[in-house]
């Protein structure tokens, strides 16, 4: 199964690349050998895909990488590598409304922390299930 | 009393835990002018709470306009995002409350409406000269029956077992993430209190569950978005009459006394007969009846003047 991976900049312009690249990526999918997911299902990856890579422009410092891996199961995991080893705290509203999308949208997010930094992952799943 | 109907719906209140509390309000809430906010500056959720409809509509119009020039990577953007999304809460309130007879927590119910007030917040274009509501309320309304939709089981599943799933599930997930592995299914019932006969029955019930998503990689493109769109908007403005229709009773409401407050609140809230309010409250049916069908044509003559009880405390 590919696998999409993008070294960002984690500058102005960021989203919009992680958005352009995992479109093609998913079009590029459909084209070929499959998995083809609903419209929903690429909805939700990409709403997931802003909220991580923005999450990652805004709090830590640098680059980010982000993966994109399908699987047969209809399920996609999406992940986030930055430079920043805070893990993901509930920021104080109005902000921290990208925590309730992807806890809303995906099963089984978790955080990683790594050397230089962290990976946030989580699965977005084909149907909801809650 | 020809629109009891209507009138039922208009003055639902959002939660049931409200009713309670507007009954035992003595003295009603002053409307004060609201503070003047500008788009720069981040109001508080205090404020928000207090901003009427045609002034959080304002200051949602302008957030707009300046979202549209920030870039989703700085922090700004994020604030500006967040505070559209809390001034535009009351439209999943009022969706959600829209699927409160089905058989969903309402929790549940609110998350996927945000959700769909957040997908309408990104994808509105305020250029297109479509106010938000009419271009949010679709985007809820169909969020919340995708969940529906997706939440339905492909086989009869008695829905105690439906619910151990939902449990299970969500156990599961938790204890992955403190434990760092799968939890066993010992595990997993000790932490939810639950026997192991129930956690198997939970997790059986999931597989049967699955064998719907597999079918669901055949089925493309069916409820695309072009169509279903407009249709949908076809619903919205029977629900936009709602939402004004309610908020020029809602402070009216206050201007009753505390016992057309009360029977109204029974027969409405509480769908209560007119002989058990008559019971509860020490008088006739017939006063009981009365003072319904006096309040509501009041109501309804003060609404239809467009009188907005506001002018009463200033």
């Amino acid at each position: 199964m590919p696998v999409l991976a993008l070294d960002l900049d984690g500058r102005v312009g960021s989203v919009r690349r992680a958005r352009h690249a995992t479109e093609q990526f998913f079009a590029e999918l459909a084209a070929g050998a499959g998995p083809r997911f609903r419209d929903e299902t690429r909805g939700d990856v990409l709403l997931v895909i802003a909220e991580l890579v923005s999450n990652a422009c805004r709090h830590a410092p640098g680059p980010c990488r982000l993966t994109v891996a399908p699987a047969a199961d209809g399920t996609v995991e999406v992940a986030v590598e930055d430079t920043s080893r805070e893990l993901l705290a509930t920021a104080s509203p109005p902000a921290g409304y990208g925590l309730v999308v992807v806890t809303g949208l995906c099963r089984g997010v978790h955080v990683l922390r790594m050397p230089q930094g962290k990976i946030v992952q989580a699965t977005v799943v084909e149907r909801r299930l809650w | 009393m020809s629109t009891p109907t209507a009138l039922r719906t208009v003055m639902a209140p959002p939660a049931p835990a409200t009713a309670g509390a507007a009954v035992h309000t003595a003295a009603p809430v002053p409307e004060e002018a609201a503070p003047v906010l500008d788009a720069e500056q981040r109001p508080t959720p205090e404020q928000i709470r207090r901003l009427g409809k045609s002034e959080a509509r304002e200051l949602s119009d302008a957030l707009f306009r300046r979202l549209a020039v920030l870039e989703p990577e700085t922090h700004a953007y994020g604030y500006v995002r967040g505070t559209i999304i809390e001034l535009n809460m009351p439209l999943v309130r009022f969706v959600a409350a829209g699927f409160r007879h089905r058989a969903a927590e309402m929790d549940d119910i609110l998350q996927v409406g945000t959700i769909g007030l957040i997908k309408a917040v990104d994808g509105y274009d305020p250029d297109r000269g479509v106010e938000f509501v009419t271009y949010a309320l679709p985007t809820i309304t169909g969020e919340i029956k995708r969940f529906f939709r997706d939440t339905s089981w492909p086989l009869r599943v008695p829905r105690s077992v439906q619910e151990l799933y939902l449990m299970t599930a969500r156990g599961s997930d938790r204890l992955e993430q403190r434990l760092g592995r799968l939890p066993t299914p010992e595990e997993l019932a000790d932490d939810l209190g639950l026997t192991r006969e129930q956690v198997a029955a939970g997790l059986d019930a999931g597989r049967v569950y699955r064998c719907d998503s597999l079918d669901a990689l055949h089925d493309d493109g069916t409820d695309d978005s072009g169509s279903a769109l407009l249709n949908r908007l076809g619903d919205c403005d029977r629900n936009l009459d709602l939402v004004v229709f309610r908020e020029a009773v809602r402070p009216l409401l206050r201007q009753l006394t505390d016992r057309e407050r009360t029977v109204l609140l029974l027969r409405f809230w509480g769908d209560h007969t007119q002989s058990e309010i008559a019971e509860r409250i020490g008088v006739s049916q017939m006063q009981v009846s009365r003072v319904l069908s006096a309040t509501l044509a009041r109501l309804r003559e003060r609404v239809e003047n467009g009188e907005t009880g506001r002018r009463a405390d200033g």
